[in-house]
């Protein structure tokens, strides 16, 4: 595209008349083109007069409480949408920079925790050489544990084990894969409210991925989960996944 | 709030200041709300969208560059997509089932006739006045209505492409008188 189409497609962004697909399109562009996001920023400063004939209508007094209730869950600085976070994952930005910290402190833990949890319940995961095994410790930025996550790759099965409390009523936690490259991060489907679960369908992360250094991260969604299969809500868990056994 | 108070409010809520950020929220709720409505047409998606819009705000306040615009039409722009982003999702599922008829707003806001215009309104309207009548009703119902080219162009009863091309020409008009002032 010229720069001129890219000014032309900026301005329709902005405007709010493109189509879903349009618009989905526009996204992905301005994600990766920091020229184009610049040129939707000028366009909405450009539009921007024209909220002043909106009215103002109050908001219902709830709903600082349950912004503020958002904020909180979500601690300071680690609630990037998810989007965000896969492109700058190798900036190693200061959240993430905390979750690797906390990541490569407890990686021994995330182990021996995973160890002892499998070694305490029966072990899913049946006739999996400990090598196929790939283990991850959920944490929140402040470094509370939320989640322990253990896929066997022999299986392409995925156990869910929450340590922390659920997702908040009307709100849904999705779990998503995000890869070293640049690709969009995978969505690995919905955290039910269970102790202890077996994702429904198979983990489809390539094996090459993983050694190259996969993180699982757990989004806050609405309820149902992230429309359009792309992540809008913050990151509330993240850790590396990593081999059970070296 | 004076722009420059909230300037102030904004780079403390960077830093983490919650107090500060509830201060952006007291300011600024009522419309980032009312645009919200506006597009969406129902509170309750309209809550949200809000809140979906503050966690967005508090997240990007460290990114906030003042030359991006003053923070109350960053902070438009970012509900407004959000509310954006919810309409196309619905589209799909007819929006019948609004509870709140005083929201069905069917007279689009006028900012011709506002009273009290800012000298950047004042700026973008001098453009508009430019552009021919229907140019102008198209990116006015695609500001105030959130919609797409299609939508104007069954309720303009004109060509989708008619649409398309007056919405480019019109928003390149504007460009283009703004940049001249």
């Amino acid at each position: 595209m010229t720069k001129r189409d890219l000014d032309i497609l900026a301005s329709e962004y902005a405007l709010g008349i493109l189509d879903a697909a349009e618009r989905t399109k526009a996204e992905k562009l301005r994600a990766g083109d920091a020229a184009f996001a610049r040129m939707i920023d000028e366009w909405n400063q450009r539009l921007a007069p024209l909220a002043e004939a909106i009215e103002p209508v109050s908001p219902p007094a709830s709903a600082w409480s349950r912004i503020e209730a958002a904020l909180t869950s979500t601690a300071a600085a680690s609630s990037q949408p998810l989007a965000e976070l896969a492109g700058q994952l190798a900036q190693m930005k200061r959240t993430i920079a905390a979750w690797r910290f906390a990541t490569m402190a407890t990686a021994t833990a995330a182990i021996a925790l995973a160890v002892i949890w499998m070694g305490g319940l029966e072990s899913p995961f049946r006739g999996a050489p400990p090598a196929e095994r790939y283990v991850a410790m959920l944490q929140s930025d402040k470094g509370e544990t939320g989640f322990v996550i253990t896929i066997d790759m022999n299986g392409k099965q995925l156990a869910i084990r929450p340590v922390g409390g659920n997702a908040p009523s009307s709100k849904s936690y999705e779990l998503w894969a995000i890869m070293k490259d640049d690709k969009p991060p995978m969505t690995l489907g919905l955290v039910g409210t269970s102790a202890y679960a077996m994702m429904d369908t198979p983990v489809e992360i390539d094996e090459k991925e993983l050694e190259k250094g996969v993180q699982l991260a757990i989004s806050l969604e609405p309820e149902g989960g992230a429309r359009s299969g792309k992540s809008m809500g913050p990151v509330m868990f993240a850790g590396l996944l990593i081999k059970q056994t070296p | 709030m004076a722009q420059q108070q909230l300037h102030k409010l904004m780079r403390a809520a960077a830093n983490g200041d919650r107090s500060a950020f509830h201060a952006i929220y007291n300011a600024t709720s009522a419309k980032l709300f009312g645009v919200a409505v506006r597009i969406l047409k129902r509170r309750d998606l309209a809550e949200d969208v809000m809140q979906d819009a503050y966690l967005k705000i508090w997240d990007a306040a460290p990114k906030y560059r003042p030359e991006a615009g003053s923070p109350i039409s960053w902070m438009v722009a970012i509900t407004r997509n959000r509310a954006i982003d919810v309409l196309r999702k619905r589209t799909e599922v007819a929006v019948e089932d609004e509870k709140d008829g005083g929201d069905r707003a069917d007279d689009a806001p006028d900012p011709f006739e506002l009273t009290a215009q800012s000298g950047e309104l004042k700026a973008l309207l001098g453009c508009m006045e430019k552009l021919n009548p229907d140019q102008r009703q198209c990116l006015l119902m695609a500001y105030y209505y959130g919609y797409t080219h299609e939508e104007i162009s069954q309720r303009m009863t004109t060509p989708i492409g008619t649409v398309k091309s007056w919405i480019r020409r019109g928003l390149i008009q504007v460009k283009e008188c703004l940049g001249n002032d």
